[in-house]
């Protein structure tokens, strides 16, 4: 019986060490390629993204489709069987087996990367000290109560007709449209039973920005049970200059839509932050921020620069941006969290060393038997 | 007074300028010292004759036939004349029957013929400049461009206003004496006493007030010149387009125009003397004098290159006037249609001076092509690929370099007519996707790093040229598996050594791009357009060796597989940038687009038919 279930073994690990595997899953995940990049025409990189290639199961109507996750993650299987148990350990395979190994690493990399890594950035003014990072794409609704946040609502949760409740909230927030770009208009009609900034403007829908940080998200809102004269319609949108604010009772309410924000363990402060030009020009040839970075009682000056990022603490700051205003100027640092960042570095010197090897060993072989 | 008022203000002022004594044709002036002259133009210190071929392409919509340099030269020294030329290309037939223009082929005006309609529609083009481009109609876009060229246009007129000559009566209390030009002062001349001027004039104002006919002849004279000297100095504000003064201040790389020299007091002992040199050759030019003309251009350009911070400028300077007049791309396209034409003829009429006629034009061919690489780089300063027009430039190039090291080996004729064939469609593609004026650009930041330059971009793009070779080879080995005679001279063997290094350089740049990204926005693969299409590439090479060894793919069809790379190839090199672009610039995609179609499908058939040829071919043996 044992025997028998190491045969049956031993053959499914074989059928999956064979090229073939590799022949009748690459369309697979090629077509899944194309349709995913030209998808984002449409949808904006970010959602192609996770239909197509952050998924394991692609839903093309009621027909389910392996996903990215799913295709990847089948041929790594096949791959580390056949490097494991299969492979041809003779010198005149050493390349091939070198890049099926760089290949490897390249997918744990990935792996680990998609599951793990957080995105997102910071914004520091020159002169001053930043240590929250915001999310790229997460957003998220906070309800502040005298000053404290008293809880936080992803974005996932702000959907149209959506009920947001807690015991301890004197009121309740109902949904009444939620919008991912929102446009931003002026009220046209009645402005009885609204409040806030939305006696001024309305929201409605917009088009997808291709871009999902470009995106402005947004909800107008029904308030009850804050009491007499202020129930009623509100709207709340990223980055508004004056959120939403009640007063009921002795307590003071205030609710925000944000970027999610994550804090740092230490913090960074914008020494200077200078752009280079062509001469002549209004094209930058070089953007750089020098930083002093403050983890405790140590501090120490670092200059991040395009293509010349700082790494610490298993996070890593790159320019990315900047914000110009009459008077300051704000550098923009992307900030990625990702245990995996090394992976790519040892996967492509083992695929490239790999296949040239290969190469190498091939036209030798051509020599021997010409 | 508006921006648009210039224009109007131009044409009075250049008209002031005095005209020239001599008539003599101006055409044995010899054009080399000059055009070789630096300015600063677009981010990059290059030759006058670079700068006046943008200029006058862009004035003109690339149909004017004139020569740039001479032009140019006649535009700076001798506006009044240069104003009756015929360099702007009104296309739009609505704008020319409102602008009131003459019908005539070239479609081509003068400046003096648009002045009165530019006033008329000033008004409108400022209220259409302001709104968005996607708004405007065609016909609205032709009016802003046109009135932007007439702006610059106006600037290039006015560049060197200070040095030439004014038309002007002089009064005899300043006392004037005009040293350059006979009976007529220079913009500088009378600068040296504007104070006076000033003062006088407004002393004759206080007494007389600004009434003409109560003044004396004298005080005419005065009043005249006072405002002939500040029309030319108004219209001069924001005269930088000719930037041909090097930084006059340490650390700067900003380089001046005379104007900004002069009117934002920048001057300094050095700048003078670049003054006087270009005043010998305004007087010179003027004065249709070869022998001071040569030799005030040969001063002006050895005391601007010395003055500039930038060593080497001269060097570079004529590197790129060589560049210029070579056309080096031209001329290898030129030898690579020999090459091609010769090498197709030897395969079917087996004669050796054919072979060593097609072989000696692509040895030439690539040779002009590396020159003109070569000379790209030393003009850049930078690793040859920085734009999609370098990439198809380097990728011709690789193919054919690959190809002749192939050819020294085998002597058959199959790589070299394949890499002709292939680097002449690349080269034929790369004048279509060149940018609007000057091809050598500076690069935006973050591509402006040699480092990446010279790794992953040199990397991926030798491997499109791998790629375009091995897809020409696997055609001729479909074609000849199809034909009558079975021949086994390891052409299979090199078409698989060449994918393999095909895929190792497009697998080993793809990976060192997602480094790039990984150091430059902290993720190393992100699914972005240009990265799948690279990908694709690399998946598609992979696939088919995996399948050639697992054995679903026997030779024909992996031969096929190989000849439709340059499919692949021509997406993930084109199809993305399709993808990613607005809506503004459709017009010039929607072209590229359908080209690329035509091309895939045309592609597709092809090797569909050699295929089918093959195949039926061994069913009929069988």
């Amino acid at each position: 019986m044992g025997n028998l279930l190491k045969q049956k073994l031993f053959y499914i690990a074989n059928r999956l060490a064979q090229p073939a595997v590799v022949f009748y899953t690459l369309p697979a995940l090629m077509l899944l390629l194309v349709a995913g990049t030209v998808a984002q025409r449409t949808m904006g990189l970010y959602d192609a993204q996770h239909l197509f290639f952050s998924s394991f199961i692609l839903w093309l109507g009621p027909l389910p489709l392996p996903g990215g996750y799913t295709i990847i993650g089948f041929i790594s299987l096949s791959l580390l069987i056949k490097f494991l148990f299969f492979s041809d350990w003779r010198l005149q395979k050493a390349g091939i087996n070198l890049a099926h190994l760089g290949i490897l690493v390249l997918f744990v990399g990935g792996f680990l990367t998609a599951f793990q890594a957080k995105e997102g950035f910071i914004l520091i003014p020159e002169g001053q000290s930043g240590t929250m990072i915001s999310d790229y794409h997460q957003r998220e609704l906070v309800i502040a109560k005298d000053g404290m946040i008293h809880s936080i609502i992803p974005h996932r949760h702000i959907k149209t007709g959506a009920q947001l409740k807690s015991p301890d909230l004197p009121f309740t927030i109902t949904v009444e449209q939620a919008c991912r770009n929102c446009t931003i208009s002026r009220r046209e009609e009645d402005a009885q039973g609204v409040f806030g900034m939305a006696q001024f403007m309305a929201l409605s829908p917009g088009e997808l920005a291709k871009e999902d940080e470009a995106n402005l998200y947004g909800a107008t809102l029904t308030l009850t049970g804050t009491g007499e004269g202020t129930d009623g319609t509100y709207i709340i949108f990223e980055a508004m200059p004056k959120p939403i604010s009640l007063s009921i009772g002795e307590h003071q309410y205030e609710i925000i839509y944000q970027k999610q924000q994550r804090s740092l363990p230490f913090s960074l402060k914008l020494e200077k932050f200078e752009k280079g030009m062509h001469p002549g020009t209004a094209m930058a040839s070089s953007y750089q921020s020098d930083i002093i970075v403050q983890d405790g009682t140590l501090s120490w000056p670092v200059r991040i620069e395009m293509n010349k990022p700082l790494r610490y603490k298993g996070y890593t700051f790159f320019q990315s941006s900047f914000a110009e205003t009459p008077g300051s100027t704000a550098t923009v640092l992307a900030v990625v969290k990702n245990t995996g960042w090394v992976f790519p570095y040892i996967g492509t010197a083992l695929v490239a060393a790999g296949l040239l090897l290969h190469i190498l060993l091939m036209a030798r072989r051509r020599k021997g038997t010409a | 007074m508006t921006v648009f008022r210039i224009i109007t203000v131009l044409i009075c002022v250049v008209t002031c300028m005095g005209s020239v004594a001599a008539a003599q044709d101006r055409a044995t002036l010899q054009m080399q010292d000059f055009a070789t002259l630096p300015v600063l133009h677009e981010g990059r210190v290059k030759p006058l004759a670079s700068f006046a071929a943008v200029e006058l392409d862009k004035f003109s919509a690339r149909s004017s036939t004139a020569d740039p340099v001479s032009w140019l030269a006649e535009t700076l020294f001798n506006p009044q004349y240069a104003i009756k030329r015929p360099v702007f290309k009104v296309a739009h037939p609505t704008l020319r029957k409102r602008l009131n223009l003459p019908e005539r082929p070239g479609k081509l005006y003068s400046l003096e013929e648009l002045a009165l309609g530019l006033e008329q529609t000033q008004q409108q083009a400022l209220q259409l400049i302001v709104s968005e481009e996607k708004n405007l109609t065609p016909e609205q876009q032709a009016l802003i461009t046109l009135h932007e060229n007439a702006l610059a246009y106006g600037q290039l007129l006015q560049a060197l206003a200070a040095l030439l000559p004014m038309q002007v009566g002089l009064p005899e209390s300043l006392n004037i004496t005009p040293q350059i030009y006979t009976g007529m002062p220079t913009f500088l001349e009378i600068r040296n006493k504007e104070k006076p001027l000033m003062e006088q004039v407004k002393a004759i104002i206080d007494r007389k007030g600004e009434d003409l006919e109560r003044y004396t002849a004298e005080e005419k004279a005065l009043a005249g010149l006072a405002f002939e000297y500040q029309q030319i100095s108004q219209a001069a504000a924001r005269n930088t387009l000719l930037r041909i003064i090097p930084p006059q201040w340490k650390d700067s790389d900003v380089w001046l125009s005379p104007w900004s020299l002069l009117q934002q007091g920048q001057g300094s002992p050095e700048s003078k003397i670049l003054l006087e040199d270009w005043q010998a050759m305004a007087k010179a030019y003027r004065a249709a004098n070869a022998g001071e003309w040569e030799k005030a251009g040969k001063a002006t350009f050895k005391d601007t290159t010395a003055q500039s911070p930038d060593k080497g400028l001269g060097a570079r300077l004529k590197m790129e006037r060589l560049y210029n007049l070579l056309s080096p791309f031209k001329l290898a396209f030129a030898l690579y249609a020999l090459a091609l034409l010769g090498g197709g003829i030897f395969l079917w009429r087996r004669h050796p001076v054919l072979y060593q006629a097609a072989f000696t034009m692509l040895i030439a061919g690539t040779a002009a092509h590396l020159a003109g690489t070569g000379l790209r780089v030393g003009i850049l300063e930078r690793p040859p690929v920085g734009s999609l027009y370098e990439s198809l430039l380097f990728v011709g190039l690789i193919i054919t370099l690959t190809a002749l090291w192939i050819e020294t080996r085998r002597r058959d004729a199959l790589a070299l007519t394949g890499a002709a064939a292939a680097s002449l469609a690349v080269l034929f593609v790369a004048p279509v996707v060149a940018p609007d004026g000057d091809d050598l650009e500076v690069l935006v930041a973050v591509l402006n790093t040699n480092f990446w330059l010279a790794t992953h971009v040199t990397c991926i793009t030798a491997g499109y040229g791998f790629c375009l070779l091995t897809s020409a080879l696997a055609h001729i080995w479909l074609l000849r598996a199809g034909g009558a005679a079975q021949v086994q001279d390891g052409l299979s063997r090199t078409i698989y050594i060449l994918s393999l290094a095909a895929l190792f350089l497009t697998a080993f740049g793809t990976v060192l791009g997602g480094i790039w990204a990984d150091q430059s926005w902290g993720r190393f693969w992100g699914w972005d357009p240009k990265e799948n299409g690279a990908l694709l590439i690399v998946l598609w090479l992979v696939w088919l060796h995996h399948g050639r060894l697992g054995g679903q793919l026997g030779m024909p069809l992996f031969q096929a597989g190989l000849a439709v790379l340059s499919i692949i190839v021509a997406l993930a090199w084109f199809g993305v940038n399709l993808l990613s672009v607005g809506l503004h610039s459709y017009g010039f995609t929607s072209g590229i687009a359908a080209g690329l179609a035509a091309f895939c499908a045309g592609e597709l058939a092809l090797t569909a038919a050699l295929y089918y040829r093959v195949r039926h071919k061994k069913a009929g043996s069988s």
